[in-house]
């Protein structure tokens, strides 16, 4: 009761995002701004027109009351993101490395600073959908190889991990069930055989 | 001059805060070990070490931030940097206390699914906090009491039991530690790991999923984190 059941085998979408807000970001401020105080981390001084990391959250507020301007990170945009593309066609068997929140943060980078791209957000935005739809395919082959004893899933985003979480899980328990019932089996079976060897002796 | 300024205190401060304890990273770090404490809570099939003085640096920050926005809420004539301010830390001191509640709440729900089982296996007790173990005690005489008073007294004294484990079958809820789980793998972990009779060697930033069993005590350690 303290949790809700739909908390309990994954995460919602919204707790990925969640998490994906605390991933650093560079911004560059157009005004500058007294340091804040805060529990995880500072809000350094902000003088305009140099560079500072700060979390994401935290950007996105200052881009909102137009303060700053976002940097966005050298993977989003169309030339990195199609060499990934080309990657994952010319290697069918694993993923290419993309950073682990990729999906999340060019979702609320699209949506809340698509002025700051350095591509026109349509032609990032259909990229993105074309890799997204290619990883899933290949993930969804992947389950093919789902055995009781361990999966490797090298290089997936935790939001793509997320979605086939709790098919993986409960497929791998099955599977470890009845494997775990054949091994009881068979001991069974070998320890009536000694018995009857006894018997025969 | 006022810009020049500015820059020389930062460097000033940036250099006593090295040669010192670092306290912005100590913050961060505090931060991002709650964050994996969650996600580490709710995809591990036990209930894990509770970090007292994790939490008890977190609340005592958070205390501040409370003050800070009192204080500064009174005033009548606000500035608007003030404003802007008041709102990043109210926004931030939401989303820890977000966080912490996300962390106690999965506890409890665990505690009250394994109460029989942690109350009859002392390691386990001792990764609750005070506060949770006199919770789980007083919650567990409730329900007892609740059962005995509706139905239990009137069942024959032999099946009154609540913690039978007789006729093949336990009452007793257990965490099924076999549950596979999704980890990552933080540091190499020197030697493969023996899964059903498979070896599995685990690389940094490699992605598995495996039986928590397995992998549960490089958890402990931190060189895997469930995901």
């Amino acid at each position: 009761m303290a949790l809700p059941l739909q908390f309990k085998t994954s995460f919602l979408p919204l707790e990925i995002n969640f998490l994906a807000e605390n991933e650093l970001i560079t911004i560059l401020p157009r005004v500058s701004m007294k340091s804040v105080e805060l529990i995880g981390t500072n809000l350094p001084n902000l003088n305009a027109m140099r560079r500072q990391e700060i979390p994401l959250w935290l950007a996105l507020i200052l881009k909102a009351q137009d303060k700053c301007q976002i940097i966005p990170p050298i993977w989003l945009n169309v030339a990195y993101l199609k060499a990934r593309y080309d990657e994952e066609l010319e290697f069918p068997n694993r993923f290419s490395s993309l950073p682990w929140h990729w999906l999340e943060l060019s979702k609320m980078l699209l949506t809340k600073a698509s002025d700051d791209l350095t591509d026109a957000p349509h032609l990032i935005r259909s990229i993105i959908q074309d890799l997204r739809e290619v990883r899933l395919v290949k993930s969804r082959k992947g389950l093919k190889e789902l055995n009781e004893a361990y999966l490797q899933l090298d290089n997936l985003s935790l939001m793509e991990i997320n979605e086939i979480r709790p098919y993986v899980a409960e497929v791998m328990d099955e599977l470890k069930k009845l494997s775990d019932c054949v091994k009881k089996d068979d001991s069974m079976d070998m320890e009536t055989n000694d018995y009857e060897e006894d018997e025969n002796y | 001059m006022d810009e020049f300024n500015d820059i020389l205190n930062e460097w000033v401060e940036n250099r006593t805060s090295e040669s010192g304890y670092n306290i912005q990273q100590a913050k961060q770090d505090d931060l991002t070990r709650l964050m994996q404490l969650v996600v580490n809570e709710r995809m591990a099939p036990d209930v894990l070490e509770y970090e007292e003085e994790l939490l008890e640096r977190i609340l005592a920050r958070t205390r501040l931030q409370i003050e800070f926005i009192e204080i500064n809420s009174l005033e009548l004539q606000l500035e608007k940097d003030i404003k802007l301010q008041l709102m990043i830390v109210e926004l931030e001191l939401e989303r820890v206390n977000y966080l912490i509640r996300t962390y106690l709440r999965t506890r409890l729900s665990k505690i009250d699914k394994f109460t029989v089982y942690i109350t009859k296996n002392g390691d386990m007790v001792k990764r609750l906090s005070p506060s949770e173990v006199s919770y789980m005690r007083k919650h567990f005489e409730i329900l007892t009491t609740l059962y005995k008073k509706q139905f239990l007294s009137r069942l024959p004294e032999l099946l009154q039991l609540l913690d039978d484990t007789g006729g093949g079958i336990s009452m007793i809820e257990e965490p099924d530690l076999d549950k596979p789980v999704f980890v990552k793998v933080v540091k190499t972990i020197s030697h493969s790991i023996d899964v059903n009779n498979e070896e599995v060697e685990l690389l940094q930033d490699g992605i598995y999923v495996l039986r928590y069993s397995a992998i549960r005590l490089y958890i402990m350690i931190g060189d895997i984190k469930l995901i």
